[in-house]
């Protein structure tokens, strides 16, 4: 014995319920002095609390139009969920739309399986069941895809109806993410049980029809479960792009059967590939989630290894400056490489790539076609190239190199158009050189062309191609870069930077935006604390664009986090847990 | 030129290899051709004689059968004057540019010590598991060809007494590898003591590689190296307060500095922020200050990791964060028997601390001694009796200069709660652990009044740096991000030299008295979700700086250090990436 009690061994203490409660107080969830060691009422445990604290729950993005959440739970286990799925379509294109929303629904139990994994309990026979009605036959998510949902959950004793009606499956998924995040789990010794918000209606769309993540798997090669991995946090954060910036002059991981050569010099390595299973099991699996896939063929730059073969093939040469040294004299990052734009061979093989993608990706789909960062010094310095002009009449100064590399541009989209006989959609380019708003008209047509920006907040370019109504995709180098604070000059870009970042309205002509985790500094290890929660915190701004700032959004995002987490994303932690804890006085 | 035959022919009994010979230029003993999966991509090896580097090639004939190729793994091993090792040794180094295979189904180990049931006997059970397991780690999913030489381990160690590592313990290794009548592979392991022979086996699977063409386990015919760390501190500090890490995540932390030959464990257990140590005396402190009844660590658990890193040849030092950095736990005290603490999660807390939440012992209570002494023999017995058995006359403890103002108040009034560490720890001095800046005067000072110090200046050695602030849009306060190059360069030596050009330094050797360093990792911004890739790579540099103590510059280092985080991916530890991939595979092109 000592004074300040027994000695007690480690089981007693196990035994020992260490369990604070907390209170709801002005839209805060508020730690009470002295932790209980009686089991008390669960409203006072700090998730819950979350849960049906403030207007929004833990709601993450939180919904544009109207909400109401009871403060009232109730405990439910994911063998009593059941769906009712209707689709007010009744004709045969429907076939598809209903498959999907079923597979949707599949997802959504897995989730709330994953929710509470461990020994998860039954307390109730409470029934959850889930009545979706939707009226599209629509399958394809597009810029034009009405996501908009409403979510009633009405509790009838021993029922919960929840009723979700959406115009297309992915307004009803979002729906069904929505109807996820009313849920959280308490923790019994080593046992857990599940419970939801009773009784709720939200009605809900997002503000901007493009709501993406760039990834890079050429910096480094991704694995197939980390992308599938990124989808399903994409997916519950209600992200709808994921950017493939697949290739770059790094390497060329796609193993497309027209052109195999290019994975077969490009790849690091035979396993560092994607078939064409692969990339189909990626749209699929992405699909469902509510996200499309906007693949990048980078070029004329950013492209060098894969394309070293063109001479021994007697293509000539495909790529110019492969691997060339001082690298800083031909490119910006080693290694060089850029696309020989006045040899024909170059068209005839972007067409045989273009053609594979096109037969794996969903009618209709865009394609980003790169852009970005052509050396001119590289081209300068190529006899071929300098000869070609010299014969065209053109001389070596920017402008005419302009001309050469828009001339590039031009015919690599005219490749496309000939294989999607000539049906016209645009591509995505990165802004350049060749969109400075002074000169981009004379260079691109703002019809074919939509450019994504990756100036810095404070400058014009975006306003100024608006103007001239070049539609555009956002991101803010200086906020939305998330592979910035890892070398050189560059800063790190914390969440509540990526949340503060207002981008122009969706009304002058902006589909929406993106935030770019480009692969130098990370892999399959890192790629999870860099992405999230920071693409959550963008997530928000785009479905919501809330007027409030990040301060307002912490502890939902906290949440959203530690829900990522359950789902087995490894997401940064972004304040001490005690804080976590201890509403408000962190601030 | 020269001729392989005979070794290619050894290989040639377990798998069909056709062997060619290159040009004198670029041979390396090793090259093979097949039709299997692993020659879609036509690339092949090159060891650089002149900057010892491998270039990875094209293969022009690729559709020729007789093209011969090497791996990465086997040209780094070969190319590289260090064999890829990693920390580099100080001593003799002597790796043939030949490999046999083994059979890593084969392995004996010979250990000829006088006491079978001593704890030194334990240890070194656990150590061959620990090889195999490392083993086991690196070639899962590999299809490994039947086969090979025969393994053998052979121990030798002069100390039996000392297992663990105290303050002044020799950590020197020899390791020989033989290759005899060409079907046994001997290995003789010579230490002064278990740690030494630990580092050894460490060596040895770094010298073990799998060759992914022909599909064998390799390791050079003849090895002699003879090894000793510079520094003999080498740490890792964890905060586990301001978030909580799971005994499994620890235990992986322990694995990756064994990896290095990191050796101490400095565990600051406690904060502010939360109190997860489950006290026997008072185990009301966790109930009060942890996180949740699952974010605790209860005298098993603790057991548990000491055991752990003891294998890996890794003493822990805990840390119970005093006079300030107190608060949650602490509370039990005021709510329930007397104020031991002071200003405990004051508002508005920028008045009171430099963190939230506040709370500071107060020091004019004799109940705080009380408590302190209970805590801190409680620690003793779980944590420092390997080093007091041991006969280690020094015991380091905490950093008590968690700022110069406490530095100060330890000295000049705290007697008393020194005389409560003497009397549970009996040191006889303190070491001090500097986290100014590496050009800091205090530094000069702490080494004039002839403190032993061990430094984790905060602008080399805080690796949670660089990321947003957790309040509000900047970033945190120790910003920028610290690259591994700048761990790697972060000599004590230097520091002292440049001091000295600023400062007098009137220590006779300065030198001597910086005892190593330690690389932290607060806890503010990072969990176990993101604890391997804040640390690693990154400490691993720090691990050679302590090691090797190498007076060349980490371009020299980059090609070995690359190898080594692909070797610590291999055995499961999330490394975050230091470079891109197209560098490592083509060496000295990203400059």
């Amino acid at each position: 014995m000592n004074r300040y009690g027994s000695r007690i061994n480690e089981d007693v203490y196990i035994e020992t319920k260490i369990r604070y409660s907390w209170k709801c107080i002005n839209e805060k969830c508020v730690k009470t002095d002295l932790p209980a060691t009686c089991k008390s009422d669960t409203n006072n445990i700090l998730n819950i609390c979350r849960l049906i604290c403030g207007p929004y729950g833990a709601i993450w993005p939180k919904p544009t139009q109207e909400i109401k959440l009871s403060k009232e739970i109730i405990p439910i286990h994911p063998d009593n969920i059941n769906f009712d799925l209707k689709n007010l379509i009744k004709h045969n294109d429907a076939y598809m739309a209903d498959k999907l929303i079923k597979q949707m629904s599949e997802i959504f139990v897995d989730d709330v399986k994953l929710l509470c994994s461990v020994n998860c309990l039954k307390i109730l026979h409470t029934e959850l069941y889930i009545k979706i009605v939707i009226n599209s036959s629509e399958t394809n998510l597009t810029w034009d895809t009405d996501e908009s949902y409403a979510l009633h959950v009405k509790n009838n004793e021993f029922k919960i109806m929840a009723f979700i009606q959406a115009k297309t499956v992915f307004g009803a998924r979002h729906g069904l993410v929505t109807l996820f995040q009313l849920m959280t789990t308490v923790s019994e010794n080593n046992a857990n049980y599940l419970v939801m918000i009773k009784d709720a209606l939200i009605i809900d769309k997002p503000v901007y029809p493009h709501r993406g993540l760039l990834i890079d798997t050429s910096r480094h090669f991704l694995h197939l479960d980390t992308i599938k991995r990124t989808l399903d946090g994409m997916g519950h954060s209600k992200l709808n792009v994921l950017h493939w910036h697949a290739t770059d002059s790094h390497s060329f991981p796609l193993k497309l059967p027209r052109i195999p050569e290019l994975a077969k010099y490009g790849a690091y390595s035979p396993e560092q590939i994607y078939t064409v299973q692969d990339i189909t099991d990626l749209i699929s699996h992405a699909k469902k989630r509510g996200v499309r896939i906007i693949i990048e063929i980078d070029s004329p730059s950013h492209a060098g290894n894969g394309w070293q073969w063109g001479e021994s093939m007697g293509l000539g040469n495909l790529s110019v400056c492969v691997n060339k040294n001082p690298w800083r004299n031909y490119c910006v990052q080693p290694p060089c490489g850029q696309l020989n734009p006045i040899n024909p061979n170059v068209y005839k093989v972007l067409g045989l790539l273009y053609k594979d993608l096109v037969n794996i990706f969903p009618e209709g789909e865009i394609f980003h076609m790169g852009g970005d960062e052509v050396a001119i010094s590289c081209w300068n310095s190529t006899q071929e190239i300098t000869d070609f002009m010299k014969k065209e009449g053109m001389t070596r100064n920017t402008e005419d190199f302009l001309e050469l590399w828009a001339y590039f541009h031009n015919k690599a989209l005219h490749t496309l158009e000939k294989i999607l006989e000539n049906n016209t959609i645009p591509v995505i380019l990165w802004s350049s050189q060749l969109t400075f708003p002074e000169s981009i008209a004379k260079y691109l047509d703002k019809k074919r062309f939509i450019i994504q920006t990756w100036t810095e907040s404070t400058e014009n370019t975006s306003i100024e191609l608006l103007e001239q109504g070049y539609k555009l995709i956002i991101s803010t180098k200086d906020a939305w870069y998330l592979d910035h604070g890892f070398y050189g000059n560059t800063r790190y870009y914390n969440w509540a930077t990526v949340y503060n970042n207002h981008i122009p309205e969706v009304s002058k002509g902006v589909y929406g935006g993106e935030v770019c985790m480009w692969g130098e500094y990370v892999d399959d290890f890192a790629l999870d604390a860099r992405v999230w929660p920071r693409a959550a915190s963008a997530s928000e701004r785009l479905w919501s664009d809330p007027i409030t700032s990040s301060s307002a959004a912490l502890y939902r995002l906290l949440e959203h986090r530690e829900r990522l987490i359950k789902l087995g994303i490894k997401a940064e932690a972004i304040i001490p847990e005690w804080c976590y804890e201890n509403e408000g006085l962190c601030e | 030129m020269r001729f392989f035959q005979n070794q290619i022919f050894l290989l040639s009994i377990f798998l069909v290899i056709s062997a060619s010979i290159e040009d004198g230029d670029n041979n390396l003993p090793y090259c093979y051709s097949s039709k299997s999966k692993n020659q879609d991509v036509p690339v092949t090896w090159k060891c650089d004689r002149s900057s010892k580097k491998c270039v990875r090639t094209i293969t022009e004939k690729d559709d020729d059968p007789l093209s011969c190729k090497t791996s990465v793994t086997v040209c780094k091993l070969l190319c590289d004057e260090y064999g890829s090792l990693w920390p580099k040794p100080t001593g003799i180094l002597n790796i043939e540019k030949e490999l046999t295979s083994i059979n890593v189904g084969d392995i004996a180990f010979v250990m000829t010590i006088s006491d079978s049931n001593s704890e030194l006997w334990n240890l070194l059970k656990e150590l061959q598991n620990y090889f195999l397991e490392i083993l086991r780690n690196s070639f899962k999913n590999k299809n490994i060809a039947r086969g090979g030489n025969e393994l053998k381990i052979i121990f030798d160690i002069k100390d039996e007494e000392t297992t663990s590592f105290v303050q002044d313990a020799n950590e020197n290794y020899t390791l020989t590898v033989n290759i005899i009548n060409n079907e046994l592979v001997e290995v003789l392991i010579d230490g002064e003591n278990f740690l030494g022979v630990r580092h050894a086996i460490e060596t040895l699977t770094q010298l073990i590689t799998y060759d992914l063409i022909s599909n064998l386990v390799l390791i050079p015919k003849r090895v002699f190296i003879s090894d000793a760390p510079f520094y003999k501190h080498r740490g890792i500090l964890l905060d586990t307060s301001r978030s909580f890490y799971t005994v499994n995540s620890i235990k992986r932390l322990l694995d990756s500095m064994a990896y290095n030959k990191l050796n101490t464990f400095h565990w600051h257990l406690t904060d502010s922020h939360s109190f997860p140590f489950v006290s026997k005396n008072y185990p009301k402190m966790a109930v009060y200050g942890a996180y949740s009844s699952s974010q605790v660590y209860t005298w098993s658990d603790m057991i548990e990791i000491r055991n752990y890193a003891k294998i890996r040849g890794i003493r822990i030092i805990p840390e119970l964060d005093t006079p300030a950095h107190v608060g949650e736990g602490w509370q039990f005290f005021d709510n329930e028997i007397s104020p031991v603490i002071l200003c405990y999660k004051s508002e508005p807390w920028r008045t009171y601390c430099i963190e939230p939440p506040c709370g500071i012992l107060n020091p004019v209570n004799d109940e705080v001694y009380e408590i302190l002494k209970k805590l801190y023999s409680e620690f003793n017995e779980l944590f420092e009796s390997d080093v007091f058995h041991m006969g280690g006359d020094e015991v380091t403890f905490a950093c008590w200069n968690e700022s110069e103002s406490v530095t100060k108040w330890m000295k000049e009034s705290s007697l008393t709660e020194q005389k409560y560490v003497k009397d549970f720890l009996t040191t006889d001095r303190y070491i001090i652990q500097i986290w100014t800046k590496g050009n800091n005067k205090q530094i000069a000072d702490l080494l004039n009044d002839g403190y032993d110090v061990i430094l984790s200046n905060y602008d080399a050695l805080y690796l949670d740096c660089g990321y947003g602030a957790w309040i509000g849009e900047e970033n945190n306060w120790c910003s920028p991000y610290i690259g591994w190059q700048k761990i790697y360069m972060n000599s004590p030596e230097k520091i002292i030299d440049d001091l000295r050009s600023k400062y007098p330094i009137t220590a006779e050797n300065p030198l001597s008295q910086v005892l190593g360093s330690e690389a932290a990792l607060w806890s503010e911004q990072a969990d176990e979700n993101s604890l391997d890739t804040r640390l690693w790579p990154r400490a691993a540099a720090l691990g050679e700086r302590l090691w090797t103590n190498p007076k060349t510059d980490w371009k020299v280092a980059e090609s070995r250090f690359l190898t080594q985080r692909e070797r610590m991916v291999s055995r499961n530890i999330a490394c975050d990436v230091a470079e891109m991939l197209w560098c490592y595979q083509n060496e000295g092109h990203c400059y």
